[in-house]
């Protein structure tokens, strides 16, 4: 069985077996999370957005409900 | 037929669907992919020839394949958009050119960082090396089209017709560079691959090229979804602007 | 409809020779790199006559690139793409019209500047035809496939940095085929590569003067229309 220390070691290449990993890592979380904030953005807005769209629209004439 | 296709591309139908999709299929791939990773790392054996650079393989190869399958989305999500204008295609090209840039890169540096112990040196001019560098300038010439057309139905088909432009010329690219690799230099260098793939190494690979592709899908549906959103936001935007402006919105 | 076509390519012809700019201009850039490159590499003849072919065509095609923006935009800000666009003449054909006369007051012109600096970087005289050969039959495939970009960009202000950013790629195989047909003659390589590398050049001109006009013609709706 090998020890903790021996798999960080990676045979001696660590130096490159870790940084590809971390790298995916970053790179793919990074993406994510990117990706889950900006949607969140776009929800908030558009919710708000179509509540005062909605107000607006019972103050004046009826509204054209906007395609999306 | 034409028609019930067209039913499921109505974006509204498309967020009702996607909405109850996205956690699971990232569920499943967040699954797969820790799979694939506990048996890249810890339930393989080295190889014999190249030690543990091997693990490395096991995110290489599956960002390299992705990198591939999302032009190759990309590109038929923009050919159905310039011919049956479709409301969703263009959401789902402009949606997948960020991660198929993401996982080009990967593709890059994770091969490179293999490279550097395997063949002694970062970066060398071999024909796959080389065409998938240029995939990523392709990608990042796409991603600049978008950024740099404000209008986004003008952008929408100017991209569109650059995606299928690079789609017809990744082959004809790729075959060039073959090509000028084998004048240049003898294909001397040494690589993996072939069917001598032992299965406890061909285990983690595919599980991981799984994850990562459901992953992409994900990742994808999650990007359209807001993509619509902020088209929807943009269109609200306007009204308003119209509705303030006494409606001269035209 | 063949009339409109040339009636259109001799009006740029004349526009070219009344503004002149565009065609001289991409000589002297031409020049200008090439001369660029001993300065940077060293005045060492031997190594400059090895890399002459493969300097020649890069700068060649930067030189092209630099041209690109004013293949529509001109036409674009005065408003005779509109017109162009609502004459009735199919735009695929106005599209290849324009890359032609592209090439005609571009391409051309670098082909022939290219001996002159062929000289100065010590290309063996033996490899000059074959270079000049390639570059003739190269060049309309960097018209019509930067025309695609030129399309592209057309509505972007300042669009020609973007616009050869995304045609770079497409050029790639237009310059390694070029290069080969070009530097086999000067290594004198085993197998000969050149006329192999010249008929790879030819098909991919052929490709782009069809293809590429379709290409440019829908890249020209979607930002016009």
């Amino acid at each position: 069985m090998s020890t903790f220390a021996e798999f960080l070691s990676m045979g001696g290449y660590a130096g490159y077996v870790w940084p590809a990993y971390g790298l995916v890592l970053l790179i793919i979380g990074g993406l994510i999370i990117q990706s889950t904030m900006d949607y969140r953005r776009q929800k908030q807005l558009a919710a708000r957005l179509e509540e005062a769209n909605e107000a607006a629209g019972r103050r004046r004439a009826p509204a054209k409900k906007v395609p999306s | 037929m034409a028609l019930n296709f067209h039913a499921y591309a109505n974006p509204a139908r498309f967020m009702m669907l996607s909405r109850r999709l996205v956690a699971p299929i990232a569920m499943i791939a967040g699954v797969l992919i820790a799979l694939g990773v506990y048996l890249a790392l810890w339930g393989s054996p080295p190889d014999y020839q190249q030690g543990d650079t091997v693990r490395i393989m096991y995110i290489h190869v599956p960002a390299a394949w992705l990198s591939l399958l999302c032009y190759t989305v990309m590109a038929l999500a923009s050919a159905t958009a310039l011919v049956f204008r479709h409301p969703l295609a263009d959401v789902c090209a402009k949606s997948a050119a960020p991660i198929g840039a993401s996982f080009t890169f990967l593709a890059l540096v994770t091969g490179s960082l293999w490279g550097k112990p395997m063949w002694g040196t970062w970066w060398v001019w071999d024909a796959r090396l080389t065409s998938v560098l240029i995939l990523f300038f392709l990608y990042l010439g796409y991603l600049a089209l978008w950024a740099t057309i404000e209008e986004p139905v003008r952008a929408a088909r100017a991209a569109a017709v650059l995606a299928l432009v690079g789609f017809v010329n990744v082959p004809i690219i790729h075959y060039s560079v073959v090509w000028w690799n084998t004048l240049h230099q003898p294909a001397s260098v040494f690589r993996i691959g072939g069917p001598t793939i032992a299965p406890s190494m061909l285990a983690p690979l595919l599980i991981m090229a799984t994850g990562f592709t459901v992953m992409f899908v994900a990742l994808l549906l999650l990007r359209m979804r807001a993509e619509i959103l902020r088209r929807r936001v943009r269109s609200l935007r306007l009204a308003q602007a119209g509705f303030a402006g006494g409606g001269r919105e035209a | 409809m063949i009339r409109a076509a040339f009636s259109l390519i001799s009006r740029d012809l004349k526009l070219a020779i009344r503004l002149g700019g565009g065609g001289g201009m991409a000589v002297f850039f031409f020049l200008v790199t090439v001369a660029i490159v001993p300065l940077g590499v060293g005045p060492d003849l031997n190594l400059l006559g090895r890399i002459a072919p493969g300097m020649l065509w890069v700068s060649l095609l930067l030189s092209n690139l630099l041209t690109l923006d004013r293949l529509f935009q001109s036409d674009y800000e005065d408003g005779s793409l509109d017109f162009l666009m609502t004459s009735g003449a199919p735009l695929v054909l106005v599209a290849g019209a324009k890359a032609f006369s592209h090439w005609l007051t571009t391409g051309l012109p670098l082909v022939i500047a290219a001996p002159l600096l062929g000289l100065l970087l010590n290309l063996a005289p033996g490899a000059m035809p074959m270079l000049m050969i390639a570059m003739l039959i190269g060049t309309p495939a960097l018209s019509f496939l930067g025309a695609i970009g030129a399309a592209l960009t057309v509505s972007v202000r300042r669009g020609g940095l973007l616009a050869s950013l995304l045609v770079m790629p497409f050029y790639i195989p237009v310059l390694i085929f070029g290069v080969s047909a070009a530097s086999a003659a000067v290594t004198a390589a085993p197998g000969d590569q050149g006329p192999r590398g010249l008929m790879l050049l030819g098909a991919l001109t052929l490709a782009s003067l069809v293809l590429a006009p379709v290409a440019a013609a829908a890249a020209l709706r979607a930002n016009v229309e």
